[in-house]
């Protein structure tokens, strides 16, 4: 067990390197070897009980990490879903399983693609302010990631607009 | 009797291997046989014009009933979505916003048509919450389950509900044609944009189908 310090510490090593040489807005959230970047969500557009949240995961580990969960306190349940344009129809599904985020690699949530699906919101989603959004990873544990909310069709994060 | 009884079966047998003949000839004229000379040659945007006749008869945000006959005179820009969608149909709802302020005056005789294909859950009222935070000039319209697929048919535009853990634990999804069709004043059709078009490439097209 001795080993694993060391190993972590290296890890860590490696991973403030590698973020090092990547260009950031703002602090990102980190949850182990995992850094999450930019995250936003969309207002609410009247009483619609749905909302979806974008950002941007990297992995400076060595090995792959799985988003299993995503939990919410402003809604009663929220998913990864992937949007796809296929022959002009738009089609939306839940993903299965979970989401891989590759080791040295990152994925991007964002429109027309992957998204974090928030259902049942109990709380209108309001241009400026900020909700909180809770990410478990298979590895990484769990992380509270602050999510800003830009404009209810906003296609980017506030702070890249 | 049992000669007679035979013979009708017989009778069936023909008729039904006839009709079915006709359907396979139907069926190939309409995918598989080359078109004719003068299909051939009428341009696309003829041929939409043909299938696009873009009739409907649905109720608007604010609970009156409206037809196509109704935005005659104006250029009716329509799309179909649904507001429990939280990723294409938000931005496409803030570009055709984009788009009415690009055009500035030009904007008086555009009206963007936003027409649900989940009409179980959008109701006039859910409806005009959602277009008016987009747009003050945007018109949602709703309907019966009929009156909806009569609406799209016209369009031939593409809707199907997803159920189950496909789709998500929130009930259902909408599948959905994405495409932003534009009418001309006398109700003809004019143009199709993509949801991945930018709001000044469709605002330049939309003056110049105006200016056409």
């Amino acid at each position: 067990m001795r080993v694993v310090i060391p190993l972590a510490l290296a890890v860590t090593t490696m991973a403030a390197v590698s973020i090092g040489t990547i260009a950031l807005a703002e602090d990102p959230v980190a949850a182990g070897a995992l850094r999450v970047i930019d995250p936003w969500a969309r207002a609410s557009a009247g009483q619609v009980k749905v909302g979806g949240a974008f950002m941007t995961i990297v992995n400076t580990g060595a090995v792959d990490d799985r988003l299993v969960t995503v939990a919410t306190e402003v809604a009663t349940s929220a998913e990864v879903h992937r949007t796809k344009l296929e022959n002009g129809v738009m089609k939306m599904r839940m993903l299965m399983g979970g989401l891989t985020i590759p080791a040295g690699g990152k994925v991007e949530l964002k429109p027309m693609g992957l998204h974090v699906m928030m259902m049942g919101l109990t709380k209108k989603l309001i241009e400026g302010e900020t909700l909180s959004l809770t990410l478990t990873f298979e590895k990484a544990g769990s992380v509270e990631v602050p999510i800003p909310v830009a404009g209810p069709g906003a296609m980017m994060a506030p702070s890249m607009n | 009797m049992r000669k007679v009884r035979l013979a009708l079966w017989f009778l069936v047998a023909t008729a039904a291997a006839v009709l079915a003949a006709q359907l396979v000839v139907r069926y190939m004229d309409q995918s598989g046989a080359p078109p004719a000379e003068a299909e051939r040659e009428r341009t696309a945007r003829e041929v939409a014009q043909e299938a696009v006749t873009g009739e409907f008869s649905l109720t608007d945000h604010r609970g009156n009933a409206v037809t196509d006959g109704d935005f005659s005179g104006s250029w009716p820009l329509i799309f179909f979505g649904y507001t429990h969608c939280p990723d294409v149909c938000p931005p496409t709802l803030a570009v055709v916003g984009l788009v009415l302020d690009l055009l500035g005056e030009d904007a008086a005789t555009l009206q963007p048509l936003f027409i649900t294909v989940d009409p179980a859950r959008d109701t006039p009222e859910i409806m005009a919450d959602y277009v008016a935070a987009f747009h003050e000039r945007i018109i949602g319209l709703t309907g019966s389950a009929t009156q909806i697929a009569a609406a799209a048919q016209s369009h031939r535009a593409y809707y199907a509900k997803v159920l189950g853990d496909e789709a998500s634990m929130d009930n259902y999804a909408m599948d959905h044609s994405a495409y932003l069709y534009l009418m001309d004043p006398d109700g003809v059709y004019a143009g199709v944009f993509a949801p991945t078009d930018t709001a000044d490439d469709i605002a330049a097209r939309i003056r110049g189908f105006m200016n056409e």
